[in-house]
């Protein structure tokens, strides 16, 4: 007979972090967390990402840095942030008082900026976890070549997974031709979980002028338009490893993160769909607290990867 | 602080060719959003346009008793430009629009008293976003053509004081020392001149093919004019308007005399500080690179590094 489910356990486990709800605030689509408190409880989310930090502060690309398509939004940022002495001192002050997990987004470019960062954001209060993004397309640099070389990014996992003792989750690049490959490394690294997908390499051209749409001519596509790639990626990833899997690419309803789930990520992450509408990580929150309660699921453990 | 509300279509309609007056009933907005503030407006419900849009606003009454509905309303003149705005002249009266707002920091009114002279230089549609610093600074407004049986006149005798709870006495700022330069490509381009003068406030009209005022730029007619008026003390200068006209601003303006703030347009994500992408290169060292959504709309023109 089946069980009436008056509160469904929505609680799920990224390495030794247990988040109240797989729904997490994605990186560079959130702030600092302050922007959205005018819209919604913000302690309410599983976990919330940082703005990718870095070592030294980053001005980031000149602008036009946004450029809208069908279905999605290409991006060229460049990575811009305080650095991670200003981000200590200027921004973490406010994440302290937010009942959520704090996960910091962070890069470098060089091995030796990653491993330093690692070592400095270990131990910090209030601080549950790091992302570790190696796939970011908006730096020239040395960045993405640590995000599509499996054995480069095999590397780079295992000498920072040495300098943490924190969760680590190592952020994938959809640009590559077999992502599997790259979670494997990540997982072999020491990853504790996988974040996928970042945002895929894109352009836009004015026509009048001849010119890009973009300051830095290249940008990274986001949004409803990139979901069914992210899907099938997550998909192929849940085939491969056995660490847990966030999943994220143009979530803009809940019934996108029950899909994402379905394919196998234990968490979700919205990015794109915050700017549209602030308050979209609660209302995606609620709607997965609905859908187990409508098909009387308990858990949502038992929802991650069961695709038929 | 912004809220993300909803608002009802109250009007929409084509005040002429290309141009549109959407009243919106929203008083959790409409009784807080101040000159040069703006809202950002999600047009369809899809995801096409994905991304909500930026709209200045236009007219609103702020601070002010509220008695009957009109000061619960505020308004937008928008261009019809693209496939966002297209949408919108499809918006029907008593539909409901999901909106966030006020947004960024908007204009600074100079201290008062003040006997300084004051110019509004607005460009294409952005001088739709210093008509509410022409209200304020006017002592009272009379209702405009754009808003047959939209608002009512307002009391006469009203003081900016009124307006302005902390901004001291007011020695009766007078109209004649606030000038107005309006400026578009065509005649047909033109709007809100009728707006200025129903406020008695010396307009100037420049049009870029001379199909009507002065032809040329609103930037060439204002350093024209500008000559005439006196040049003692400071100058206030508020101006909105495409990028190239308010790059040519900045160097007819170097003089320490001009406090110029101008309100900047950009291409936007998130309207609220989230995302970093409506970002303009400032002079700041720290971060040269300021959110037009944040830290803007309006900035400091000298502030600005213009290219």
């Amino acid at each position: 007979m089946a069980r009436f489910i008056q509160k469904p356990d929505l609680s799920v486990k990224i390495g030794s972090m247990t988040l109240k709800n797989p729904v997490i605030a994605a990186s560079g689509t959130f702030g600092f967390g302050e922007e959205f408190e005018d819209f919604f409880d913000i302690s309410l989310l599983g976990a919330i990402i940082t703005k990718g930090i870095s070592l030294k502060p980053m001005a980031g690309n000149p602008p036009p840095r946004i450029f809208e398509t069908e279905g999605g939004i290409i991006n060229s940022i460049g990575l811009q942030n305080p650095g991670f002495q200003d981000f200590i001192k200027d921004k973490l002050p406010y994440y302290k008082k937010i009942k959520s997990h704090l996960i910091v987004n962070f890069f470098g470019n060089t091995p030796k900026e990653y491993i330093e960062l690692a070592r400095r954001l270990d131990g910090i209060l209030g601080i549950s976890g790091l992302e570790m993004n190696i796939s970011c397309p908006n730096v020239k640099k040395e960045g993405i070549i640590f995000g599509t070389d499996p054995q480069m990014a095999y590397h780079l996992v295992k000498k920072v997974r040495k300098s943490t003792k924190l969760p680590l989750i190592v952020k994938l690049s959809p640009n590559v031709t077999d992502i599997a490959s790259l979670a494997k490394s990540a997982e072999e690294g020491g990853a504790d979980a996988v974040s996928l997908v970042n945002t895929f390499k894109a352009m836009a051209i004015n026509i009048h002028s001849k010119k890009p749409e973009l300051g830095n001519v290249i940008g990274g596509l986001s949004g409803p338009a990139i979901k069914p790639i992210a899907l099938r990626m997550v998909w192929e990833v849940n085939q491969t490893v056995k660490i847990p899997i966030i999943g994220m690419g143009g979530i803009m309803k809940v019934e996108d993160a029950i899909e994402f789930i379905l394919a196998g990520a234990s968490a979700i992450q919205i990015g794109t769909a915050n700017l549209v509408n602030p308050r979209i990580g609660l209302e995606v929150i609620q709607g997965i607290n609905k859908y187990l309660i409508q098909n009387k699921i308990e858990r949502i453990q038992i929802l991650i990867g069961a695709l038929r | 602080m912004p809220v993300q509300t909803s608002g009802i279509v109250v009007e929409n309609k084509c005040i002429q060719p290309h141009y549109f007056l959407l009243n919106i009933h929203c008083p959790a907005i409409a009784t807080k959003i101040q000159p040069g503030q703006f809202i950002m407006l999600k047009i369809s419900e899809e995801n096409s346009p994905l991304l909500r849009r930026p709209f200045s606003v236009y007219r609103s009454h702020p601070n002010r008793q509220v008695t009957k509905g009109n000061s619960r309303n505020f308004f937008i003149l928008y261009k019809k430009v693209g496939k966002g705005t297209q949408k919108m002249t499809e918006f029907k009266e008593g539909q409901r629009l999901d909106m966030i707002g006020p947004l960024g920091n908007g204009f600074t009114l100079p201290p008062l008293p003040s006997s300084q002279n004051i110019f509004l230089i607005g460009g294409g549609v952005g001088i739709a976003s210093l008509f509410p610093i022409a209200e304020r600074l006017t002592s009272s407004a009379a209702s405009s053509p754009a808003f047959q049986g939209g608002i009512k006149k307002r009391r006469s005798g009203s003081t900016l004081s009124k307006l302005q709870p902390s901004g001291g006495r007011v020695e009766g700022l007078t109209s004649s020392r606030v000038q107005v330069f309006i400026g578009a490509k065509t005649q047909n381009d033109l709007i809100c001149v009728e707006d200025f003068r129903k406020l008695n406030l010396n307009s100037f009209v420049a049009t870029e093919d001379g199909s009507l005022g002065f032809k040329g730029t609103v930037v060439d007619l204002f350093l024209y004019e500008s000559m005439k008026f006196s040049r003692k003390g400071l100058n206030y200068v508020y101006s909105c308007g495409p990028f190239e006209m308010l790059k040519e601003l900045a160097k007819v303006l170097r003089s320490d005399r001009f406090l110029c703030q101008v309100s900047l347009e950009a291409r936007m994500a998130c309207g609220f500080g989230a995302c970093w992408g409506c970002v303009v290169k400032t002079r700041d060292t720290k971060t040269p690179y300021q959110r037009v959504c944040k830290e803007g709309p309006v900035f400091n023109l000298k502030n600005i590094i213009w290219e």
